[in-house]
């Protein structure tokens, strides 16, 4: 597994403007929305949709990288190859959702740099580093339930971005979902990324404790471990049944 | 004639997966949402207040979807630097340029299938736009309005030229594209004034034509506060709008020259 991170890693440093792009790319995307409660001038709602915005957009990479992994593939004739080799499609998955995290590492570093440099500064620590380190485990099980779906189902990952921003939206990137309706709400606590953001906000604003960063956490661990066990009993049924029928090359 | 044979074949392709057209129907609505949550739930926090004072207008939503909308249209030609990107990696690509068909055919043709899907797909957020500003919408104003934009697809068009271009001599083209298409709704005012970001974002974004052409768009539909007085503003655009064509063509020729001179196997 670790030689297909190295061969990502070695594939992207061919491509020098991609490592400008990832650098440049965050600030842009959740900028917009980090500058517009900046217009209120309250610091601490500033560093909530920061904080906020910046695990959404881990979990963009996620979608990407480890979601839509088999796409790129297959559009490139590639995954024939992938499913031939003697590594298993869960393990692929891990290889992407690894080189996902790294990319995810710089592209974090270089996103507070420029918003320090625009003036918003998020306080780092360790516990800041140990949220982004589960939040990377937790939203790889979550792809990896996409990634089987959209091996099952094609054509599922056009829908990827819209799905993200949809995702973003119920787990509270800009506005706490305590704000939201109850029906609403009952979505957001099925998102990994929900408990994430919520446990962010609560420790730069200085209210976590210790017992109430357990019980995230545990229900954290129980949701990712579920979208983990269904993805993995999907991606089984989807690999048998294109192997049976042959399609790896149909797109 | 060719290209419009290309642009019917995409056509049809297109069709076939519907899906794609659910995702490219929400997406526009679904990145200002947040926005809209934010200063429909931050009233207290002074965010609308200080909206209001920036851009004299409460009506937050019509501001966000009129911005979606132009942005809808000048991003969507972009989109030819992708296709092209996508048959360089399906190794496609020597092929498509044997055809009889010319590089500026792909262009149009391309750039027309996403003219046409973005009409399709901005349905939405055009009617709740006009409806959202049915109160300062005046004929003058619309027609204005279109001339902007017609100018403003003339300066997307010349950043299509030159990232073709790009693409074809350094094959990495579309990331420049991509950072573009990320990094203009920011630069560009789609959610907020460009008043609101740090001054070194300011410069960058007032060397964008679209910077203008989204602020006169929103003056004419929705009788915002302008950055400069109406006149001189438009003849900015008009000016960026020409030299951003004239340039772009030229890099264009340059380019596609020194690409055929040098082969364009490998990605």
């Amino acid at each position: 597994m670790i030689w297909l991170v190295i061969k990502e890693i070695k594939i992207r440093l061919k491509y020098r403007f991609v490592w400008v792009n990832m650098a440049l790319t965050p600030f842009f995307i959740i900028g917009p929305y980090v500058f517009s409660s900046k217009i209120a001038k309250v610091e601490s709602l500033t560093e909530s949709v920061l904080i906020g915005s910046l695990l959404w957009y881990w979990l963009n990479q996620y979608f990407f990288g480890v979601g839509d992994a088999f796409t790129e593939e297959r559009e490139e004739g590639a995954l024939i190859s992938v499913v031939l080799s003697p590594v298993s499609l869960l393990s692929f998955l891990f290889s992407k959702a690894i080189d996902t995290f790294l990319m995810n590492l710089y592209i974090t570093f270089f996103t507070l740099v420029f918003f320090w440099l625009s003036g918003i500064a998020l306080r780092i620590s360790l516990f800041m580093f140990m949220l982004l380190a589960a939040s990377g485990l937790y939203i790889t099980f979550f792809s990896i339930f996409f990634a089987a779906l959209a091996l099952w189902k094609r054509r599922i990952g056009s829908v990827n971005s819209t799905v993200q921003f949809f995702l973003g939206i119920v787990s509270g990137m800009v506005n706490p979902v305590e704000n939201f309706p109850l029906y609403i709400k009952f979505i957001s606590y099925a998102v990994p990324l929900t408990y994430l953001i919520s446990m962010g906000r609560k420790f730069i604003s200085g209210q976590i404790n210790a017992s109430e960063a357990s019980k995230s956490f545990i229900a954290l661990t129980l949701l990712g471990i579920g979208y983990l066990v269904v993805g993995v009993l999907f991606l089984k049924k989807a690999e048998n049944e294109l192997r049976k029928k042959g399609e790896w090359e149909s797109w | 004639m060719r290209s419009f044979f290309l642009t019917k074949a995409a056509l049809l392709s297109a069709k076939r997966y519907k899906i794609d057209w659910y995702g490219s129907f929400l997406s526009p609505l679904l990145t200002i949402l947040p926005a809209i949550l934010l200063y429909y739930l931050g009233t207290r926090s002074g965010l609308v207040h200080f909206f209001y004072g920036a851009t004299n207008t409460k009506n937050i939503f019509g501001y966000l979807l009129l911005g979606a909308a132009y942005w809808n249209y000048v991003e969507v030609l972009w989109g030819a630097v992708f296709a092209l990107r996508y048959y360089m990696r399906i190794g496609q690509i020597e092929e498509i340029f044997l055809m009889p068909v010319s590089t500026l055919g792909y262009i149009f043709s391309w750039s027309a299938l996403g003219l046409v899907r973005v009409t399709i797909e901005s349905i939405p957020i055009i009617i709740l736009a006009a409806l959202s500003n049915v109160m300062t919408l005046t004929i003058s104003g619309l027609l204005l309005s279109a001339a902007v934009l017609v100018l403003s697809v003339a300066a997307s068009f010349g950043l299509v030229f030159t990232f073709f271009g790009a693409t074809l001599s350094f094959k990495e083209g579309d990331e420049l594209v991509s950072l573009l298409g990320n990094a203009a709704p920011l630069l560009g005012g789609m959610f907020f004034p460009v008043s609101v970001l740090p001054k070194t974002l300011q410069y960058i974004s007032y060397a964008f034509p679209f910077t203008w052409g989204l602020d006169l768009t929103r003056h004419f539909l929705m009788n915002t506060n302008t950055l400069l007085n109406t006149k001189r503003e438009l003849l900015v655009l008009a000016a960026l709008s020409v030299m951003y064509l004239v340039l772009g063509v030229l890099s264009f020729k340059i380019l596609q020259i020194k690409a055929r001179k040098n082969g364009l196997q490998g990605f």
